[in-house]
C-alpha cells in the first residue's frame, strides 16, 4: 500500500521548466493528503505561467495515480502571492515628499507648515520625519517621549494638532549626534514606512533628508509618490541645487508639483519694508526654465522661527499671519495638483 | 520637463512566450521573454553584455517572469525563471525597448531577440 511518504517522493521528482528546484523545494505544494486511495494534492501555481502548470498537474497526476493502490488524484489550485509585490501603504491617500538637496534652507520649516495647513484644509495628514540626520520635527512640533510599540512590531505615531508624527528623533538622546550609515538609512525608512500605524490619512507628508542619496531613492523605490516638493532659497547657487532636485524627481517619473522659495524676503516687523536679502527671482526662474511652477514665496518672518522654536506652527500659532496665508495658498495648489497627478500603479497579471 | 511619461497601465505576462504591457497613452507592447531579459538593465548584465558573455542562462522556451514588482512609480523589477532578479526596467526604459515597427522604424518588429 502506498504511504503519504512515497506520493510526496513522487511529487519531489517533479521539476518545472524555468524552475530551478522541484516543485516541493520550491514550496508550491502546500498540502498533500491521502484517504482511502484518494491522493488530494493542494498546488499553488504562484510564478508558474499556466502552460507549465497544466504541464506540472499532468505530471502530478500521472506520476502520483501510477503508484499501486491509488485510485485519484486530486489537485487544487491555491492562490498565491504571485502578483505585484509593491509596498502599499493602504489607508492613505497621497504621499507628498518634501525636498532640497541642501540643507539649511527651512525645508522642515516648509514642511511642517504645509502639513499643518493640510489639517486647516480638511485633510487627514501624517508627517514622516525622514531627516535622520538632524531631526527637527520632534522640537517644531514641540514633542517629545517614544512613541508606543505594539503587537511587537507596530509603532504608533504621537499626534499633536491633528496631525500624526514619527521621526528619528524621537528615539534619540538631545544631543547625541547623528551619524547613519547608508544601509541603515534605507532600512529605518522601510521601517517608517511599513510599521507605523498611520491609520487613514488623506495626505502622508515626507520630509526628506537633504540630498539625493540612498535615503531619498529608497524612499521614492518603494513607495508610490505622489509628487515631490523642491524647497528653495532665492540665490543662484540654491536655485542650481535645486535643479538637482527636479533631475532625481524626473528620473524616477516622479512629478515635482511645485517649488517653495523659502526665506524670499525680510519684511520688516516695524515698519514693513520689503528686503530681499538674497536676491530675487531664483524660483521664477526656475518656473521658466523647467516649467515647474513655483508655488509660493515665503518672506522671512520672525514669527516663523519663534513659532517653530515654541513647538507651534505659525500657521497654526498666527492663521492670518501674511507667512500663514502663504503656506495656506501653497497647501490649496498642492491638493489640487496631487488629485490632477494621480496615476494608479499598473496592473501585472497574467 | 514635469510632464509624465507614458506609464503602464497592464503588464500581462503572457507565459512562456512574451510580456505584454498596455500604456497609459493607448500603446501597445509585446516584447519577447528572451528579448527583454537579453537587455537586462542591471550592472551585472550589462557588464556581460559589453565583454559579449551571454546573459541569459536557460533555454528560450524555458525563460520567463517568475515575478514582476512594481518599483515606486517609475520601474518594474523582475524575476527571470533563470534565477536573475536584479533588473529594474524603468517605464522608460521598456518604452524605448518596445520592439513594435512604430517605435523602432528599420528594425524587424520583434526581431532583436538574442
Amino acid at each position: 500500500m502506498t504511504g503519504i511518504g512515497e506520493v510526496r517522493e513522487r511529487l519531489s521528482e517533479i521539476r518545472p521548466p524555468g524552475l530551478n528546484r522541484d516543485i516541493v523545494a520550491a514550496g508550491l505544494v502546500r498540502e498533500v493528503d491521502l484517504q482511502a486511495g484518494v491522493v488530494t494534492v493542494r498546488f499553488m501555481p504562484g510564478p508558474l505561467p499556466p502552460p507549465i502548470v497544466d504541464g506540472v498537474v499532468a505530471d502530478i497526476r500521472r506520476t502520483v495515480g501510477a503508484l499501486p493502490g491509488i485510485e485519484r488524484v486530486d489537485v487544487q489550485m491555491v492562490r498565491g502571492p504571485a502578483e505585484a509585490e509593491m509596498v502599499a501603504l493602504p489607508g492613505i491617500g497621497d504621499i507628498l515628499a518634501v525636498a532640497s538637496t541642501k540643507g539649511g534652507v527651512g525645508k522642515s520649516t516648509v514642511a511642517v507648515n504645509v502639513a499643518a495647513a493640510l489639517t486647516q484644509l480638511g485633510q487627514r495628514v501624517g508627517i514622516l520625519d525622514a531627516d535622520v540626520y538632524g531631526p527637527s520635527l520632534p522640537t517644531m512640533l514641540g514633542l517629545s517621549g517614544r512613541p508606543q510599540v505594539v503587537e511587537q512590531t507596530k509603532v504608533i505615531p504621537l499626534e499633536k494638532y491633528g496631525l500624526r508624527v514619527m521621526s528619528m528623533g524621537f528615539f534619540l538622546d538631545d544631543t547625541s549626534p547623528v551619524i547613519w550609515r547608508g544601509p541603515l538609512v534605507t532600512g529605518l525608512l522601510r521601517q517608517f514606512l511599513k510599521d507605523v500605524q498611520w491609520g487613514e490619512l488623506d495626505v502622508l507628508v515626507v520630509d526628506l533628508p537633504p540630498g539625493t542619496g540612498d535615503a531619498q531613492l529608497t524612499l521614492v523605490q518603494q513607495v508610490p509618490l505622489s509628487g515631490g516638493v523642491v524647497v528653495t532659497t532665492p540665490q543662484d547657487v540654491s536655485v542650481i541645487d535645486v535643479e538637482r532636485g527636479i533631475a532625481m524627481f524626473n528620473q524616477v517619473n516622479t512629478p515635482v508639483l511645485g517649488i517653495v522659495e523659502n526665506m524670499s524676503a525680510y519684511i520688516c516687523p516695524h515698519c514693513g519694508t520689503r528686503d530681499e536679502l538674497f536676491g530675487s527671482g531664483g524660483g521664477a526662474r526656475l518656473e521658466r526654465e523647467f516649467g515647474v511652477p513655483l508655488l509660493g514665496q515665503i518672506p522671512i518672518a520672525p514669527a516663523i522661527r519663534e513659532s517653530g522654536d515654541a513647538g507651534q506652527p505659525l500657521v497654526l500659532a498666527q492663521p492670518d499671519h501674511p507667512a500663514s496665508l502663504i503656506y495656506r495658498s501653497i497647501a490649496e495648489q498642492l491638493l489640487d495638483r496631487m488629485t490632477a497627478e494621480r496615476a494608479p500603479a499598473p496592473r501585472i497579471v497574467g | 520637463m514635469t510632464e509624465r511619461l507614458p506609464t503602464p497601465r497592464e503588464i500581462r505576462r503572457l507565459g512562456a512566450d512574451a510580456v505584454r504591457i498596455v500604456w497609459d497613452d493607448g500603446h501597445a507592447s509585446e516584447y519577447r521573454n528572451d528579448y527583454l531579459r537579453a537587455r537586462c538593465p542591471c550592472a551585472a548584465c550589462r557588464e556581460r553584455i559589453s565583454r559579449r558573455l551571454p546573459v541569459i542562462n536557460a533555454p528560450r522556451e524555458a525563460l520567463y517572469p517568475v515575478q514582476i514588482g512594481v518599483v515606486g512609480r517609475y520601474a518594474v523589477s523582475v524575476t527571470w525563471s533563470d534565477g536573475h532578479d536584479s533588473g529594474i526596467y524603468s517605464y522608460q526604459t521598456l518604452r524605448a525597448l518596445c520592439p513594435c515597427a512604430q517605435c523602432q522604424p528599420g528594425a524587424r518588429a520583434g526581431a532583436a531577440a538574442s
